[in-house]
């Protein structure tokens, strides 16, 4: 994952499935289920996204379970809710849920640069008029929160400092570096209120999570992580959704499902696309009131000597940005134990949320370690 | 997937049509539910929020700043021009909310609440674009 240019999503996809069987030790014949899902190269509709032909490229026939899937960021995760319910009730033996996407290009007019997709008719009107990627519609979400309950700019870079400073211990991450506060304030305007470090990171690569029954697990070559609640909560175009999100509705079902309330929740894993989404994110889950969440998540709390680790590898701000699997595989690192230098002593619950889009779509996981 | 040099142009579809003839004469074209009576603007046939058939009406395109951002710095040639712009997000009083490029103001004078108007920059393109001006 990373600046790794030349390769394609459907590479990245086979890479990271290879990886992953190797991982648990499961044979490729043994897979019946496929759940794909790609990011902006999907999104823009390139050649080379990954796509059903995924199922071929990995040589997977007689499938009892395949689907593209796409709720942007909240995807992942439904993925994994999905396969779990295959799995539980033994429609299927084992499913792998993949993401994969090559959006940085070596030269930068061939990627993000003037290549937008901007729809057609109403929804045209948006790169017509400058509002041409998240951060704009992000910022203008930020700014509304902020302007209604006078938060500001430095306890967004609280936010990034803290993710930061779990990133310097994940060799994975891409931002090794500490940055304190200034560095936040320094860094240039991406879309005001929004700053660089307030944007999560872009990233080429893949990761696939392989999903199976408890039993099944058992057997395998790693530590079992239990998909033990799961929750959705998609507000669509509701008016006010940057504001009160589907965080809310997604992390209570999830939580009712897996019987556990915040106070048990270890460890935190969330979509990070900006210091922004954090915040709403942890405040809809109900971590303080409504409006609270500048004071409420700033002093370092999230950071590696806080008293709600979060993030722990270092988020999309500071590690990597595979859209909903970057919060998922850090949350099955950290809850088998193999976190080495950052791997939080008490890690048998992790909460984990998946945003898609602005805010229009989300969804919750709680994952409990093996017992 | 549209890669262009250029500002991009709106794009019209059968359901848009009434929407962007009316830019290009200048006026805001809103859908109005023939049952329930709720105003949209979306370019599908039916209601969103009753499912039933709608028309199309005429609206003086006044409305509220939601939210705005200043945008400094841009990759995208088109827009670099205008650079900084003002994006902003509007509801109109009618009820539709929608983002759009607002311009001739100072970007330090604009604040959530202030009252726009949409207008249309008619430039020679395919398609006329709204904008917001502060009124």
């Amino acid at each position: 994952m990373g600046r790794i240019y030349g390769r394609s999503p459907i590479d990245f996809a086979v890479e990271a499935v290879s990886l992953a069987l190797k991982d648990c030790g499961i044979a490729k014949d043994d897979i019946d289920g496929l759940l794909i899902s790609g990011g902006l190269c999907s999104y823009l509709k390139m050649p080379d996204a990954v796509s059903m032909h995924l199922q071929n490229a990995l040589g997977l026939t007689d499938l009892k379970l395949v689907n593209e899937m796409n709720s942007y960021g909240a995807t992942a995760a439904t993925m994994l809710q999905y396969a779990a319910m295959t799995c539980s009730t033994g429609q299927t033996d084992a499913v792998v849920c993949v993401f994969a996407d090559a959006p940085l290009k070596k030269k930068p007019t061939d990627g993000y640069g003037t290549a937008i997709n901007v729809g057609t008719g109403i929804e045209s009107l948006n790169g017509a008029s400058g509002i041409l990627n998240a951060a704009t519609s992000f910022a203008m979400a930020a700014r509304k929160y902020m302007d209604r309950y006078n938060t500001t700019s430095e306890q967004l870079a609280h936010i990034a400092v803290d993710a930061r400073a779990w990133a310097t211990m994940n060799p994975r991450a891409q931002k090794r570096e500490p940055i304190t506060v200034e560095d936040h304030q320094n860094s240039k305007v991406i879309a005001d209120p929004l700053r660089l470090l307030d944007c999560c990171l872009v990233s080429n690569g893949g990761i696939a999570v392989i999903v199976t029954s408890a039993e099944r697990a058992k057997d395998l070559r790693q530590p079992s992580v239990n998909i033990i609640g799961w929750g959705q909560g998609h507000p669509g175009n509701r008016g006010d959704r940057t504001i009160n999100t589907g965080a809310a509705m997604s992390g209570r079902l999830a939580m009712e499902m897996a019987g556990v309330t915040l106070g048990d929740i270890d460890i935190r894993q969330i979509y990070d696309c900006f210091t922004y989404t954090t915040l709403i994110t942890l405040e809809d889950y109900g971590y303080c009131d409504k409006g609270e969440g500048g004071t409420a998540f700033s002093g370092g709390r999230l950071g590696p000597k806080g008293d709600l680790p979060t993030n722990t590898g270092g988020g999309q701000l500071s590690s990597y940005y595979m859209w909903g699997m970057t919060p998922i595989s850090e949350a099955i690192i950290q809850a088998r134990g193999q976190a080495g230098e950052r791997q939080v002593d008490k890690h048998e619950l992790t909460l984990v949320s998946g945003n898609g889009g602005v805010l229009q779509y989300h969804a919750s996981l709680v994952l409990s370690s093996a017992v | 997937m549209i890669r262009s040099e250029t500002r991009p142009t709106p794009i019209r579809t059968a359901g848009t049509s009434i929407f962007f003839d009316g830019a290009k004469n200048g006026k805001l074209m809103l859908q109005r539910c023939l049952e329930c009576h709720q105003v949209n603007l979306t370019g599908y046939q039916f209601c969103p929020y009753c499912l039933n058939p709608t028309e199309w009406i005429a609206s003086e395109g006044l409305g509220r700043i939601n939210s705005f951002s200043i945008v400094p710095e841009t990759s995208h040639p088109g827009f670099k021009e205008l650079l900084p712009y003002v994006v902003a997000e509007v509801t109109l009083h009618e009820g539709p909310t929608l983002g759009l490029m607002l311009v001739g103001s100072n970007p330090e004078n604009i604040s959530i609440g202030q009252q726009v108007q949409m207008s249309f920059l008619n430039e020679g393109a395919s398609e006329a674009t709204p904008i917001w001006n502060v009124i």
